[in-house]
């Protein structure tokens, strides 16, 4: 079994800073959702992880770009990526980095979730004919995929993954399990286009994309759920999981 | 009740070419053992790509090897993959009737569709269209070994007439099964007529409800070839005389298994669509549960595992017979986690202890 080799103090240089973690949940209603499957160059595979977590055979981000209409925290746009691994048998998605639009939503984010927010344009466009995503930094263009062909699928064909974010937490440096809850209204499944990816931009330069797997957009509610388990990122889930909420 | 073993052919990071060759020297070393103390089966998977899990990727050859180290035990595809960008039907046909001349009749053909997005995304083949392949090559198979010469014309793959040759020693044709992971594809293997093969350990009630519904089911059957009636279910295998020892080296084995297993890229991860609803061994309703444990909390080991002393694996073995199982395929190790002394004496104490209690029945 392969863990991940990255120095978790290291990586904590670039970790935000959470306060308080969630407890209370996030509802957002009126919510679309991209998500892209691709598969990554494999060698750096364990590099990119912490110790904590595995990494999964072939390497693969998952890339989502998620526009809510309404929620406590106002309407906002979050594009993020994440490395498909496990933790212990749990599939998750090490949190990379995200951007988003409106600054004081991405500062709630980061505060209570341990989101790893970049300040960035999110645009996401969802029509009948297919899905586009677009995310731009100062200008330049980081991300660009798109849904082509879409086809219908039903919510039960979905399977969604918890991500792993690591964040300074009054409990250290942990890894926070951040969970989502879907209804979902409609979703489709298409062809993958993945124009641009700029890896460095999300700050993980040793991620390139290589092979499409998948993409699915969709239309309904997402929750952020409350933080309920962390992770020492140094050891594995069995050594190091924390009940917290 | 019969006894078979299983293989996948695991072998421990960090992969050497070295622990490859041992891992297959140590399985045959078992297959000679489990011919001479009497288990049935010798039964190996196809796998490709699958790191440290699987490294059994050409099951024909292994079996091949097996089966000229052995004279009574019987070699079992568990299963071929039956994906047209992975296998053609007609190069699956040739080689089992190849396998089966050599063993002299030895053969079963377990069928299968790859799970992982591992194998089904490195072949570049569609998970949307595996069912249906699987399908077709269960139908196709059968006139493949009986009749002289076959076309066929179907939605995943076609051929022209030709005379497939060699035919299979055993008449009409080895034995067909399937490999059965998630709740329902008993069914698809009952509507055919062709046996049902656990190939992921299901709890006592999970698998009453199967067998139930199996032997229900195949009485109505549409039969693509001779019918094959059978049930089996997988275990794992860990006898010593001290049960607590016992418990302590075979669960390290089985904890070890799931973890690996769960370390797969199953294709419902990661690939939504219909055709996969169960997520690696989990089916789809108890995805949702497991969510809600602890990620920190480990899997025990369930009821009805034999691990443990005699008394105890007969005790549970009388369980699995009792609900209709006629027949229970044991995973001996996984990655080496049991030295191969052990596997060894473990399977000479279940033949002298346990096996006695059980009598074969004839199909």
């Amino acid at each position: 079994m392969l863990s991940g080799t990255a120095d978790p103090v290291a990586m904590a240089g670039s970790a935000p800073v959470v306060s308080a973690m969630a407890t209370q949940p996030l509802e957002c209603r009126g919510a679309e959702l991209i998500q892209m499957i691709y598969e990554v160059g494999s060698a750096p595979r364990q590099a990119v992880l912490p110790p904590a977590l595995h990494p999964v055979n072939p390497a693969a981000i998952t890339v989502s770009v998620l526009t809510v209409g309404e929620s406590d925290a106002g309407p906002f746009t979050l594009a993020e990526t994440r490395i498909v691994c496990r933790s212990g048998v749990r599939s998750r998605g090490f949190h990379v980095s995200c951007f988003v639009s409106e600054t004081d939503v991405g500062n709630l984010l980061a505060d209570r979730w341990g989101f790893r927010v970049l300040p960035g344009e999110v645009e996401l466009s969802r029509h009948y004919h297919g899905t586009t995503a677009v995310v731009r930094r100062d200008g330049v263009t980081v991300l660009d995929m798109r849904l082509l062909g879409p086809q219908v699928l039903s919510a039960g064909d979905l399977q969604f993954t918890d991500a792993m974010h690591l964040a300074h937490t009054p409990h250290g440096v942990r890894l926070i399990q951040v969970e989502r809850t879907y209804e979902v209204a409609e979703v489709v499944r298409g062809r993958p286009l993945l124009t641009t990816f700029d890896a460095a931009a999300w700050g993980e330069p040793r991620l390139t994309p290589t092979h499409p797997i998948s993409v699915v957009s969709l239309a309904g509610a997402v929750t952020f759920r409350p933080v309920r388990y962390i992770c020492d990122p140094a050891v594995n889930a069995w050594e190091g999981t924390q009940r917290v909420g | 009740m019969k006894f078979g073993i299983f293989f996948e052919l695991s072998v421990p990071q960090p992969l050497t070419r070295a622990d490859e060759t041992q891992a297959y020297q140590d399985a045959l070393e078992q297959a000679r053992l489990a011919d001479e103390l009497g288990f049935g089966t010798a039964w190996a998977v196809e796998h490709h790509f699958l790191q440290e899990y699987s490294h059994c990727s050409a099951p024909e050859v292994f079996l091949t090897a097996v089966a000229m180290s052995t004279t009574r035990l019987r070699v079992a595809h568990g299963g071929v993959v039956c994906v047209p960008q992975i296998n053609h039907p007609i190069r699956v046909a040739e080689r089992a009737a190849a396998l089966d001349i050599l063993s002299g009749g030895r053969l079963d053909v377990g069928t299968a569709r790859a799970a992982t997005f591992t194998e089904l995304g490195g072949f570049l083949a569609d998970p949307d269209s595996t069912k249906m392949s699987w399908d077709e090559f269960v139908h196709v198979l059968p006139r493949l070994w009986t009749e002289e010469r076959v076309a066929y014309q179907g939605t995943t793959f076609s051929f022209p007439e030709r005379p497939v040759v060699p035919k299979p020693t055993q008449q009409p044709h080895p034995p067909l099964w399937v490999t059965v992971t998630s709740p329902g594809t008993e069914r698809d293997a009952a509507d055919r007529g062709i046996g049902c093969l656990g190939v992921a350990a299901a709890s006592f009630r999970e698998q009453e409800r199967r067998t139930t519904e199996y032997r229900k089911r195949i009485q109505q059957c549409e039969p693509v070839g001779h019918v094959n009636d059978q049930i089996t279910t997988q275990n794992y295998l860990f006898c010593h005389e001290d049960d607590a020892t016992a418990g302590r080296v075979g669960g390290a084995m089985f904890t070890q298994f799931g973890l690996l297993n769960s370390h797969l890229l199953w294709a419902r991860e990661v690939y939504p669509t219909r055709a996969y609803q169960s997520l690696g061994n989990l089916a789809a309703g108890v995805v949702a549960t497991a969510r809600d444990d602890s990620p920190g909390q480990r899997r025990p080991v369930p009821d009805g595992v034999a691990i443990g002393a005699p008394d105890r694996i007969v005790e549970a073995i009388k369980i699995w017979e009792s609900i209709g199982v006629d027949g229970i395929n044991f995973v001996l190790n996984t990655a080496n986690v049991i030295p191969q002394e052990q596997v060894l004496d473990s399977m000479r104490l279940f033949a002298r202890e346990v096996m006695p209690h059980f009598t074969e029945e004839k199909h």
